[in-house]
């Protein structure tokens, strides 16, 4: 199994869970792990920044990707199915971190601070998408999405989406809120 | 929303033609563009500031390892062996042992004063089944495990948040183990595994379970 470098991802899944439990079937499932070992860690990174922090997320995330090969049904790419666990994994550490990053919210003005429950409430509806389609910019509903879905810290969507502005995408959620707010109000 | 993307399926957008109404909803929708966004970060694995990815990449490279390693998570199964002796060049040795072996076989399989049911306890298998852990309110850990077949012990090793042995725990012939918060004496365990044994030698060993 030499070529396992080199082999698609598709076929090592099919290794992987046609040999389970021999040498052949978690050589393939070990190196599908390996290639993205590093796209898991960084990932985890930028919501605690923290190097053990992450490093202890991410190998949360191995052992679960591992422990659940033979659930992944191949459909799916595997990047995508390992997106998944980590995105999770990410979220469960943030709702049980007590410091988790609130200074955004902190900073708003207080008549913003209900347009803001309203977008963590409504954020995977059809009105708050069709309204955020219709007044924002990409790198706004990118912004907005980051934070309210992906529950991305602010200063990680600033690098995220190579904000250089001084306010960085603070500035940015402020404006996106502000324009969902009429949006919505007018609707 | 019914039409917006899996996140699972995100992986396969880029493949489907560019007419085609998912890959069409995927860019106009604020949902999904942001989220293919954020999945083709995650696939780039850019360099964050502050983090420390080649350190990252050599410490998951020895976890997954000890995990998925071809060899398995350290099984004893296979692994270089002493040193056999030198009785085996011995051709009348050899059919000793063979005869030997015969016997032994036919002794097993014929038990006249036996029931003719033989009951194994668990599965045979090659993997460990039925691991599971509970945490008491006093911060005690119970682990369970099903019995492998051959085994007549098995024995419980803690181990750190790196994999390093904590301690090990010797569990008999029993199928659980009681661990309580002194038995490590050093740091908490982070993880667990069972070793079964047959006359003192491994022949089976699971992954590494968290510890609840």
């Amino acid at each position: 199994m030499s070529d396992a470098a080199s082999t698609p991802d598709r076929e090592l899944v099919e290794r992987a869970r046609a040999h389970a439990g021999t040498p052949a079937g978690r050589e393939a499932a070990g190196e599908l792990l390996r290639r993205y070992r590093r796209a898991v860690y960084l990932w985890c990174f930028r919501y605690v920044r923290d190097h053990e922090r992450a490093l202890d997320m991410a190998q949360d995330v191995m052992l679960s990707a591992y422990q659940r090969m033979g659930e992944f049904e191949g459909r799916a790419a595997f990047s995508s199915w390992l997106f998944v666990i980590a995105r999770n994994r990410c979220f469960n550490e943030m709702r049980n971190d007590a410091r988790r990053e609130d200074v955004d919210l902190e900073s708003v003005e207080s008549d913003e601070a209900s347009i803001d429950d309203r977008i963590e409430k409504e954020i995977q509806g059809r009105r708050l998408t069709e309204a955020a389609s219709r007044v924002l910019d990409t790198t706004e509903q990118r912004a907005i999405w980051l934070r309210y879905s992906e529950r991305m810290p602010v200063d990680e969507i600033t690098a995220i989406l190579k904000l250089d502005h001084k306010s960085g995408a603070r500035a940015v959620l402020q404006r996106a809120r502000r324009k969902l707010k009429s949006a919505l109000e007018e609707a | 929303m019914n039409e917006c993307i899996p996140v699972d399926q995100l992986g396969t957008m880029k493949q489907l033609d560019a007419e085609d109404p998912r890959r069409r909803h995927a860019s106009s929708c604020p949902r999904c563009s942001s989220l293919l966004f954020a999945y083709e970060e995650f696939t780039r694995a850019e360099a964050v500031e502050g983090a420390n990815p080649v350190v990252a990449e050599m410490q998951l490279g020895r976890f997954i390892e000890e995990h998925a390693g071809a060899a398995g998570p350290k099984r004893v199964t296979g692994a270089p062996r002493p040193s056999r002796g030198r009785w085996f060049d011995f051709p009348i040795l050899r059919v000793a042992a063979v005869a030997a072996t015969l016997i032994i076989v036919a002794v097993a399989f014929w038990q006249p004063w036996q029931s003719k049911e033989i009951v194994y306890r668990g599965e045979a298998s090659v993997q460990f089944t039925g691991l599971r852990a509970t945490r008491a309110s006093d911060g005690s850990i119970d682990v369970y495990w099903d019995a492998v077949k051959g085994a007549d012990s098995y024995r419980v090793t803690l181990l750190a948040q790196d994999l390093a042995e904590i301690t090990r725990l010797d569990a008999g012939n029993t199928l659980s183990a009681h661990l309580d918060s002194g038995t490590s004496g050093g740091p908490a365990p982070y993880y667990w595994q069972v070793t079964a044994l047959a006359d003192g030698a491994e022949i089976l060993t699971s992954d590494p379970q968290r510890s609840p």
